[in-house]
């Protein structure tokens, strides 16, 4: 009854052979086959697809619902539909400080001064805006920003912008991944730069960079937060002694967690950088030591722009993470003193159901503004620093 | 005095033996050159090795104060504020602030039964197990789906699969935590495990390892008349073992050091897991505090014996995205 195989491969055009192998039996038609063959494959994609269904997709827009909506406490199946109001409250009341010009003035120089800086990435490169130094502009920039970010931190500057709950903790989110995404990186690269030689042993400093990627969140809290602790702790040793506690001071509470988020993403730094060092092919940097350039010259000539896909990864991945951070806050500061830690991620678990002061409108709308964050960072990736990156 | 020139001219007009005729100054002056150079490089080699060390301290120290602090802390009462940095005494004078005491191995124990250490650990381990299994298996399925299959709306569902990784888990905690409490998931293996049984990353690198399988062996199938079931358990899984190890790796730690859903859904000690205990511990008093240390150490071994033993599978797991070509 059924060809032999010979003929039954004959009989596929060529085209089709490629993207699929007809390996169901000759027998049946071609449209057959097709049928069951895309059958199984929904088969194969339905568990997937049902977790993402359930616990990612309506999630997501449940939180709209629950913007629009309101629940009537007595009868919990009936919501009424109350519009615009309730996040017109959360996001636009007490935006800005009512005290005076100074919140305006500062919230405008901020503005411009983020305007600035990614129009100057935006503009179309002439001719003259080599590799290495978009990729210096981008390691200025972002050293430039972490500085500001330790000092805005510091200062609590954030007190002169914003008194919105909303805003704040999007403006204190903001001044952690300033915190935290350049030192990772720059981190990451000393010590994917220094694990790079060819010395005896180097396997071994390159385990021990890596191994902080095993230690999670809670871990690395755990470890410094008792460390830091002034009656347990090693500050003493260090000659210093505090009255109270880092994480009960506002000056040093949000460095202090973006220290411990620092320390537990070295490894994963160091990783992801080491990757991308051994991408950089030897040759080149050995037809640039023979023309006689020094070590350093080569190395932000050559090494760092041929980095620049995985420097701009780092930023993105680093970015992204750092809004979702949310475990060393619990652990340390519970978004204390007052709010001066409270995170994005921080602010939506507070008013969660199982937070300290549930408001699940508060939460929706902290909820949608996060993942818009996360929108935003990936596309400002993709259609912008994407072009700027020099593929080898 | 030295003839070097014209001698060395006549050797290389001969071709033969290269005695280099140069003055006894000369190879003094070499000498000294050559054993400066290599005192120098002796001297840039220790420079390295300094840097190597001073750079991983960084990481050693907290992990050597952690566990030092875990063996220096009477269970019950601090003995000493703060504890000292050496698990064993020194000679007075100025040793003496470092000096610690014996060792407690006691908060080990401690820390694994009153902690709960032990209890938290079976947790942890059953709820990484099932989704460890779960990911691998649901990832294998849907990248062999993807790259060897042909159906309608493939590129979209693909482009759909992806964008589960766009979409931050904060996002989804207010309605997983009803959806869980409704189906009656909350505090139980299930709840914990069930939303993370899929993952578009491993949908992702599950694809990109079935796409690198050869043609030829496409059309050897073809001939031998195998089903796409049969093909995939046969063929497709054995090659791509390399990724799905990197998978099984990043899933485990992954879901090891999970936070924020299983002290969402989890409010009773029973099944609660080793990062949440971490936090109790943590809170719990200052008199008990080498609980917490111990059970951070309790915490981590694990990760880092597996880290060790399968460092290449993790690396290529987290780089997976990172670097290009």
């Amino acid at each position: 009854m059924s060809q032999p195989p010979d003929e039954a491969v004959a009989e596929v055009p060529p085209e089709e052979a490629q993207d699929e192998p007809v390996l169901e039996q000759a027998g049946r038609s071609k449209r057959q086959q097709r049928v069951r063959e895309a059958l199984l494959a929904y088969a194969f994609l339905a568990p997937a697809a049902v977790v993402f269904g359930v616990f990612v997709f309506y999630p997501f827009l449940k939180n709209f619902d629950l913007v629009l909506y309101r629940a009537n406490p007595n009868f919990p199946e009936r919501t009424t539909y109350r519009g615009l109001d309730e996040p017109r409250r959360i996001l636009f009341d007490d935006v800005i400080w009512s005290d005076g010009p100074w919140g305006l003035l500062a919230v405008s120089a901020l503005v411009l001064l983020v305007a600035a800086l990614v129009r100057r990435l935006v503009r179309r490169p002439s001719r003259r805006s080599q590799p290495w130094a978009v990729t210096r502009y981008v390691l200025v920039v972002a050293l430039v920003l972490g500085a500001a970010g330790v000092v805005v931190s510091l200062n609590r500057l954030r007190h002169l912008m914003v008194e919105n709950d909303v805003w704040d903790s999007l403006w204190i989110t903001v001044i952690f991944t300033l915190m935290t995404v350049p030192a990772g990186i720059f981190l990451g690269l000393a010590l994917a730069v220094a694990a790079h030689q060819r010395l005896r042993g180097i396997s071994i400093y390159r385990t021990v960079f890596a191994s902080t990627v095993t230690t999670s969140v809670a871990v690395a809290a755990v470890v410094f937060g008792t460390l830091f602790n002034p009656q347990i702790g090693w500050l003493p040793y260090l000659g210093i002694d505090l009255a109270r506690p880092l994480t009960d001071d506002p000056t040093w509470a949000l460095p202090l967690v973006a220290f411990v988020t620092v320390w537990q993403n070295m490894g994963f730094a160091f990783i992801v950088m080491s990757a991308g060092l051994q991408a950089v092919p030897d040759d080149v940097l050995e037809a640039a030591k023979v023309d006689g350039a020094r070590a350093w010259r080569r190395f932000w000539r050559i090494t760092v722009p041929l980095l620049s896909p995985t420097i701009f990864f780092s930023v993105v991945v680093g970015t992204i993470m750092a809004f979702q951070a949310f475990g060393q806050v619990d652990i340390l500061t519970r978004g204390g003193p007052g709010r001066d830690t409270q995170v994005l991620a921080y602010a939506i678990y507070d008013s969660s159901l199982r937070g300290t002061e549930p408001d699940p409108s508060r939460a929706a709308v902290l909820s949608i503004l996060l993942f818009l964050v996360t929108l935003m960072v990936t596309i400002f990736q993709t259609r912008i620093l994407e072009k700027r990156v020099h593929y080898a | 005095m030295p003839e070097a020139p014209d001698d060395q001219t006549e050797d290389e007009l001969a071709g033969g033996k290269t005695a280099a005729v140069v003055s006894d100054e000369a190879v003094a002056l070499a000498e000294l050159q050559a054993s400066r150079l290599r005192r120098g490089r002796r001297w840039r080699l220790l420079g390295r090795y300094l840097v190597l060390t001073l750079l991983s301290l960084l990481v050693l120290i907290p992990i050597y104060m952690t566990v030092v602090s875990s063996l220096l802390i009477a269970p019950g009462q601090l003995t000493r504020q703060p504890p000292g940095l050496l698990p064993f005494g020194l000679p007075g004078g100025w040793f003496e602030r470092f000096t610690g005491g014996p060792p407690q191995w006691d908060s080990y124990s401690e820390a694994w039964s009153n902690g709960n250490m032990g209890l938290y650990m079976r947790n942890s381990a059953i709820v990484t197990a099932i989704i460890v299994v779960g990911q691998v298996i649901t990832s294998v399925l849907a990248g062999y789906a993807f790259a060897l299959l042909e159906f309608p709306l493939k590129r979209t569902l693909f482009v759909v699969f992806l964008a589960t990784m766009m979409v931050p888990f904060e996002v989804t905690i207010l309605t997983n935590l009803t959806t869980i409490t409704d189906l009656g998931w909350f505090d139980t293996y299930t709840g914990l495990a069930v939303p993370f049984l899929a993952t578009g990353f491993g949908a992702f690198l599950l694809r990109q390892a079935f796409l690198q399988i050869p043609q030829d062996l496409k059309d050897a199938a073809v001939v031998d008349g195998y089903g796409h079931v049969r093909f995939l358990l046969r063929v497709a899984v054995p090659l791509a073992r390399p990724m799905i190890a990197a998978l099984t790796v990043f899933s485990f730690l992954a879901a090891w050091n999970q936070y924020l859903w299983p002290l969402l859904a989890t409010a009773d000690e029973d099944r609660r897991t080793v990062q949440i205990g971490l936090k109790f511990l943590k809170e719990a008093d200052l008199a008990s505090i080498n609980q917490a240390f111990a059970g951070t150490v309790i915490a981590v071994v694990p990760l880092l014996v597996l880290f060790v033993m399968f460092q290449k599978q993790l690396i290529r797991g987290l780089t997976a995205g990172a670097v290009k070509g």
